[in-house]
């Protein structure tokens, strides 16, 4: 029988899963689809769409990037916790842990560019947008704004790759 | 994907953070210490100090 610690894991499991989907989805979905389509509009369809679709796709995109990583660093902690009321955890030694850890510290990394540079970079092309319907100029930064967001989401694309494996392969790969 | 200046950029930084992980880790399973992970954040600081002076 499970105890209750195991549902607290499986919510915090299945919470970090379906997260994790939505995040990575969305980050696959913009680098894969949308910015390619977005090169082939011509600019009054892209005014159009950006204040909407954009929008809508960034505000899931990041707060599922939160939710991914609150939910998977609490899982973290506890299993941690319980493995370290059975006697000393050398991390170093075990392969899950270094695995999770590399995949976690991955993830993080992504997390922060999520927030610190493509949402930082975002509102401000969605703001200005909004103020180009309105007839206000679009400002000289626009590209820049752009350009500083995309890199760091190809980034992410990139590091998606070894961040997948080595949190798969901490249960299903052990290499020690 | 379009082998842009972007998405080269993008995969180049990524490449370098996935190597300087690696090497933490493999660090801290050799030496036993956390201090490796000095080096991840240094990066990290690296990467933003280059991507505020793209225009």
């Amino acid at each position: 029988m499970p105890e209750a610690v195991d549902y607290f894991l499986i919510l915090l499991r299945w919470t970090h899963f379906f997260g994790g989907i939505t995040w990575i989805g969305l980050l696959y979905y913009f680098n894969f689809v949308q910015v390619p389509t977005f090169k082939e509009l011509d600019a009054p369809t892209k005014n159009i769409l950006v204040p909407r679709l954009v929008k809508r796709a960034l505000f899931w995109f990041r707060w599922m990037a939160l939710v991914t990583v609150v939910a998977g660093w609490l899982f973290f902690l506890t299993r941690w916790a319980i493995d370290s009321s059975q006697g000393p955890v050398d991390m170093t030694r075990t392969w899950w842990y270094v695995s999770i850890l590399t995949g976690g510290f991955l993830g993080t990394f992504m997390f922060l560019n999520v927030w610190g540079i493509i949402w930082r970079n975002q509102k401000k092309v969605i703001h200005a947008t909004e103020e180009l319907a309105k007839g206000t100029p679009a400002p000289p930064e626009m590209g820049k704004w752009s350009r500083q967001a995309l890199i760091a989401s190809r980034m992410n694309v990139a590091m998606s790759f070894p961040m997948l494996f080595f949190m798969g392969a901490a249960s299903h790969f052990a290499v020690f | 994907m379009p082998w842009t200046m972007e998405t080269k950029a993008g995969f180049g930084w990524a490449t370098v953070v996935v190597l300087v992980f690696l090497g933490t880790i493999w660090g801290i399973h050799e030496y036993r210490s956390l201090a490796v992970l000095v080096a991840p954040v240094v990066v990290y600081f690296a990467f933003f100090a280059w991507l505020g002076r793209v225009k």
